[in-house]
């Protein structure tokens, strides 16, 4: 006969535990309750609770990391017995880090859960990265706006970023007021770019009569404008923040949450949205395959408090993103910034991850040779 | 211990400085000595030698070898849809091969190396020459330190220290201007001429070590007689120092050339996407996912490591064995 083993907690039972745990089941079928749960939950509560690590992953950056570390702290006060270990970097860096694990030993996963953009989320489908999350037990996410709430269930999201035009103030002429202004020949040389940024193509694409699936118009602009316009490519958040503000480019198209952390640390930049709408980039917590029985039911118990409107509106405030919680209430301040208007909401272009995903080695190897190959 | 006439040095090359020969040096006890109990001294030195050299290269052979495997493997992939395919296909190396932008990396990898090299060695080589001069200690181990102190920051600081010199409002384009040289500043951020400076800083000490130590072997003798001889010191330098330390500006060469052509952060931080070097790339590929093209990237930057150490080895050899002509000829 197999050991009996605890539903809950996965470990094997002893003798003195099986005999309580009949005990309870029938005392409460004397009492009408379910004997089930009965039997299951006396022994569980009459034990320490497990120790559970669970190692989270989070953006790697000052604002960026605020939000998550102070959950930490918080999360681990009120559960003595998880301990949270923060992993930041950018999923850029970070994703293969996590294929190469998974491939390695699909039950190590390099993290347990953590903060993913659209893109690296619609990655993870492709990778088969990601746990199912269960929304019917998650309290939270009934208040999540259904945009944020993925097909999939794998992933839920927590707010949302845009990415619009980013400019120095003393550096250009006249205001950028529309995505042509990034190949408009008045801001010629004085472009940046981070390395590989498709939504420059996927701009131009559009206005040139293509969309995600069809490209072409975006890469034969670029190909043609690059040299003249684009000074430099960047490939980290430093570097970037120097570039723009010691006179090398003038003008980009990045994040508002990032441009308005960099403003409020005295930059002189600002950030437009763009006439024809900003690009919506969701960012969503996931939990990881592979993880254990414990760790996966840690990392749905954080995902739904991070879903709180404490904590949904706390990764708002310090990242300057919309709210994914419709009870989240937006500061004074954020009302007022163009990025936060409804109109802009409304207008947000919001492209298919799933086929960007699916491009990434086409797109990068274009990236390479008609853009970064002729500046 | 001198060599027999006819039979090959038992000491490795790598165990005099700079892979100077032992054959130049005079020294002859060892050959008072019965050949039967030489033969067994080299046996048992060969013996130690190679205890001493296997955990290090059990170790890295290893590592080296797996590693090497694994990225065999995947340039033997492809990366199709997002998704690395499960089958082997020489797709992605007839990719690399027939693509015009990864040539020109190789070409902008090689340049950047061959440039750094020879920066490095117009700098280093009188510096060198200069330590090997100095006489007072206290300058001496100053100027150590001050040659050497790139080694003691990351390379990462050292690089952004040259962005802000190099910019278009850095140190430089600020005295340029002030003084009226130029109108507007010059572009030397982002460019193939800021990358190079950035390197052959960075890499300045490897280059002025190996010279610095085969100068430091030349017997004072030399120089001496060359003087009591009526040679000039431009004479002395060109006939007879140059030649005996041009081993070391080899070996210099072979460290800093290698060094270079796998640099991945001065590129990227000083060179601004502009200057597309092989490391940076298969620094991209991996972000991406790409493994196959990354894992096909660096063998290509791995034959021309080695490409490069060969030539320089034949060099090497060929600057030994003019000197061993030369020493038998002058015996």
């Amino acid at each position: 006969m197999p050991d009996p083993i605890d539903a809950t907690t996965g470990k094997r039972l002893s003798r003195r535990e099986v005999l309580a745990a009949g005990g309870a089941a029938v005392g409460a079928l004397a009492l009408g309750a379910d004997p089930v749960r009965a039997a299951t939950a006396a022994p569980y509560r009459r034990r320490a609770p497990a120790r559970v690590n669970v190692k989270m992953f989070v953006f790697l950056g000052g604002a960026l990391e605020v939000m998550p570390r102070r959950f930490k702290d918080w999360y681990e006060r009120s559960h003595p017995n998880v301990t949270i270990d923060i992993y930041a970097n950018s999923n850029t860096v970070g994703y293969p880090l996590m294929v190469a694990a998974k491939r390695q030993d699909p039950t190590k996963p390099f993290v347990n859960m953590g903060f993913f953009n659209a893109q690296t989320s619609a990655q993870g489908d492709l990778d088969d990265m990601w746990q199912v999350l269960d929304y019917g037990s998650l309290k939270n996410a009934k208040d999540i706006y259904p945009a944020f709430k993925r097909g999939n269930r794998k992933g839920i999201g927590i707010g949302a970023d845009q990415l619009g035009l980013v400019y120095n103030k003393n550096g250009v002429r006249r205001v950028p007021r529309s995505w042509r202004d990034l190949w408009n020949p008045d801001y010629a040389g004085q472009l940046t770019f981070f390395d590989y940024y498709w939504q420059a193509v996927y701009a131009a694409a559009r206005l040139n009569g293509g969309d995600l699936r069809h490209m072409t118009p975006g890469w034969n602009l670029w190909r043609q404008r690059a040299k003249q316009q684009i000074r430099t490519i960047v490939t980290s958040n430093p570097q970037y923040v120097q570039v723009l503000t010691n006179g090398t480019a003038s003008l980009t198209s990045y994040f508002l949450g990032t441009a308005t952390q960099w403003i409020r640390q005295g930059a002189p930049l600002k950030y437009v949205v763009p006439a024809e709408g900003a690009i919506s980039v969701p960012v969503y917590l996931q939990s990881v395959k592979g993880n254990t029985p414990q760790q996966t039911e840690v990392c749905q118990d954080i995902i739904d408090k991070m879903l709180t409107p404490t904590w949904c509106g706390g990764w708002m405030n310090t990242t300057i993103e919309v709210p994914a919680n419709s009870k989240v209430k937006l500061p004074a301040e954020f009302a007022r910034m163009a990025g936060f208007q409804k109109r802009t909401i409304d207008r947000l272009w919001k492209p298919n991850y799933q086929v960007v995903a699916k491009a990434i080695a086409t797109w990068r190897r274009q990236w390479d040779q008609d853009v970064k190959g002729r500046i | 211990m001198q060599p027999e006439p006819g039979e090959t040095d038992p000491r490795p090359r790598s165990a005099t400085p700079a892979g100077r020969s032992a054959s130049v040096e005079p020294g002859v006890p060892g050959l008072l000595r019965p050949l039967a109990g030489r033969r067994a001294d080299r046996r048992r030195f060969e013996w130690r030698g190679y205890m001493l050299l296997s955990p290090g290269l059990l170790v890295t052979s290893f590592v080296f070898a797996v590693a090497m495997g694994i990225l065999l493997s995947y340039s033997f992939r492809e990366f199709v849809d997002g998704q690395i395919q499960a089958g082997h296909s020489t797709a992605t190396w007839r990719d690399f091969l027939t693509s015009s932008f990864a040539w020109s990396v190789v070409g902008t990898t090689l340049k950047l190396g061959a440039v750094t090299v020879v920066f490095a060695a117009l700098v280093g080589y009188p510096m060198a020459l200069a330590l090997y001069r100095l006489r007072r200690r206290t300058l001496r181990y100053l100027a150590y330190f001050l040659i050497f102190s790139p080694l003691l920051t990351s390379v990462v600081v050292r690089s952004y220290g040259w962005a802000l010199v190099l910019g278009d409002g850095g140190l430089i384009n600020n005295l340029l201007q002030r003084w009226g040289f130029v109108d507007r500043p010059v572009r030397m951020l982002y460019e193939f001429s800021g990358v190079t400076a950035g390197l052959v800083h960075i890499l300045l000490p490897f280059m002025i070590f190996p010279i610095l130590s085969s100068l430091q072997q030349l017997d004072p003798i030399l120089e001496e007689s060359a003087a009591d001889l009526g040679a000039t010191g431009w004479k002395t330098f060109r006939r007879v120092i140059f030649p005996l330390t041009v081993q070391g500006l080899i070996a210099g060469s072979q460290l800093v050339f290698a060094l270079a052509i796998s640099a991945f952060a001065t590129p990227a931080l000083l060179g601004g996407g502009r200057v597309q070097v092989l490391a940076g790339q298969i620094y991209t590929d991996v972000g991406g996912l790409d493994w196959p093209k990354a894992a096909v990237g660096s063998y290509v930057l791995l034959v021309l490591a080695l490409a490069a150490i060969a030539l320089f080895s034949v060099l090497l050899r060929a600057q030994t064995g003019t000197r061993r002509a030369t020493w038998e000829y002058s015996r």
